[in-house]
């Protein structure tokens, strides 16, 4: 059982007190980053002060899931426990295409590391994870913007 | 405010190094082999082990205090963590430097000590980063954990950019490896390597491969300075802190949502180090560029000054970077190939050139040598050392 134990993917604190309310919006489907008040400017990951104008006015806001692909590595030897039969697998940092100034990590599905390029147009995919506990969110291409 | 710092140049010296073997595996605790490293620095300073009355360690390994206690030290005066992954030891300069100069220490003793193969490896040490929560829920259930993976994003992104190739890095990671050839105490001593063993090595978090990867080491490295008005009678020739900065890019607990990815804290530090000094990048004799990963002191080349940004593919060809090249880099063999012991050993190395004992691997007339550190999310630190 220990051995099993070692090998599952990590995930994330859903309880985590600051960082949860992103989960609670997966769960439904929603994409939700940080927004400061004063200067309205968007942020990511998401922090308790704005890290443009220090305002500790931020809030969570759901925004467009919808982004561009704008830099990715693809990774044949993992370092991270659960991942070992995935290789190779790509991490692609997504920027948001209506939150100026966010970058999200995650996984891309449905598109071979071939077809990956910069600019490529993606869009969240709510992923459940092997327990089901939450929705990751990974990158799909937009129908047509593949190849 | 820059300027106020010229008030520190040429204050302190590097008085002693120490190193230990470097190897996969040491057979020894991580506080014999910084002990070992400290005593041979202490030694080759001319001091006794009582004389430190400061310890800058590492964030992980030895503490000051089981240093201070085996060293037999009864009046440690200061210690402090400065806390910036592999920038750590440059940045040490500046701290140093400021005791020095205000009095509040006499012999600053500086170590790294790791069983970095047969022991703590890198997923062991990825719990100092900072920003753990971000790194537990949005970036590690993607599989994107480590050092590498991180660095890979900025290097995927200057190629996109800047059209830099894989044979760019290569023509780094070739001299590396050329000039551990040269050194006895590195790890790849033995070893050499062609372009084409590098386009065809493994690839681990492309676009990084295997030969574009720093070596992991069991090992230990250590430095002494002191005032450069006490240096002069010591049985070495000093070797001047002319310049040290450290920097933070912005928003240093997260890589990848700077709005400018390349700006880093080396960005920051260099301009501030070279002002110190009251020098340029040109001027140098060769330079210490961390090297954890190949593009990583492509970046940090361009961000240093020593290139325009975007350009470093010109710069790192013909030579330009190898003994009998225009500026020489790492001459040890770097982290790519001497060892990685967290750079305290690019510090060690400028010191060795720079009093002329570089042997085969000697830069002729070594006067003035750039060190930087890259660390964590993206820290850096710059030190112009001179003879």
């Amino acid at each position: 059982m220990a051995a099993d134990i070692r090998k599952s993917k990590p995930l994330p604190d859903r309880q985590d007190i600051d960082n949860g309310q992103f989960w609670r919006g997966t769960d439904s489907g929603q994409l939700q980053v940080k927004q400061c008040g004063p200067c309205e400017r968007y942020h990511w990951p998401p922090r308790l002060g704005c890290p443009y104008c220090g305002s500790g006015d931020v809030k969570w806001v759901a925004v467009n899931p919808k982004g561009e692909i704008f830099s990715w590595t693809v990774v044949h030897r993992s370092q991270t426990p659960g991942f070992e039969a995935d290789v190779p697998y790509s991490v692609a940092l997504v920027e948001l295409k209506d939150a100026k100034g966010v970058r999200m990590v995650g996984n891309l599905v449905n598109c071979g590391p071939d077809a990956l390029k910069a600019g490529l147009a993606v869009e969240a995919v709510f992923t459940p994870s092997a327990d089901r506990s939450v929705n990751l969110v990974n990158w799909q291409p937009v129908a047509g913007a593949a190849g | 405010m820059d300027n106020e710092m010229r008030e520190l140049r040429d204050r302190a010296c590097i008085v002693g190094i120490g190193q230990t073997d470097y190897s996969k595996a040491s057979g020894r605790s991580v506080q014999m082999l910084a002990l070992q490293a400290a005593r041979a620095a202490i030694a080759d300073a001319g001091l006794k082990p009582g004389d430190i009355d400061a310890i800058l360690p590492y964030v992980l390994g030895p503490t000051s205090d089981e240093m201070a206690a085996q060293l037999g030290i009864s009046d440690l005066r200061y210690s402090s963590i400065i806390k910036m992954g592999g920038a750590t030891f440059v940045a040490c300069l500046e701290t140093a430097s400021l005791l020095i100069h205000n009095k509040i220490a006499r012999n600053v003793l500086v170590f790294c000590a790791r069983n970095g193969r047969s022991g703590t490896r890198v997923t062991g040490r990825v719990n100092t980063i900072p920003g753990q929560s971000f790194r537990r829920d949005f970036e590690s259930p993607y599989g994107f954990s480590v050092p590498g993976q991180w660095y890979a994003m900025i290097a995927r992104r200057h190629m996109i950019e800047f059209g830099t190739t894989r044979e760019d890095a290569g023509h780094f990671a070739l001299a590396m490896r050329k000039h551990a050839n040269l050194n006895p105490n590195a790890m790849m001593r033995d070893v050499k390597i062609s372009m084409d063993d590098y386009m065809n090595s493994k690839p681990v978090f492309d676009p990084f491969h295997l030969l574009d990867c720093c070596l992991e080491t069991d090992g230990s490295g250590a430095f002494i300075v002191a005032a450069a008005d006490r240096a002069i009678d010591m049985p070495h020739k000093p070797i001047y802190i002319s310049g040290a900065a450290q920097a933070k890019p912005a928003c240093s607990d997260d890589l990848c949502n700077r709005p400018d990815m390349f700006e880093i804290g080396l960005t920051k530090a260099a301009p501030r180090a070279f002002a110190m000094a009251g020098m340029k990048p040109s001027d140098m004799d060769g330079a210490m560029i961390y090297d954890c990963f190949s593009y990583v002191a492509l970046l940090e080349l361009e961000e240093a000054g020593f290139c325009p940004r975007g350009e470093v593919c010109d710069f790192v060809k013909d030579g330009h970077i190898e003994l009998g090249g225009a500026l020489p880099i790492n001459t040890h063999g770097g982290l790519l190939s001497e060892a990685h012991i967290a750079g305290i050993n690019h510090v060690i190395e400028a010191v060795v050139q720079l009093r002329g004992d570089g042997g085969a691997r000697q830069i002729p007339k070594a006067e003035h040598i750039a060190v930087t550190g890259w660390g964590d999310l993206g820290d850096g630190a710059l030190a112009v050392l001179r003879s």
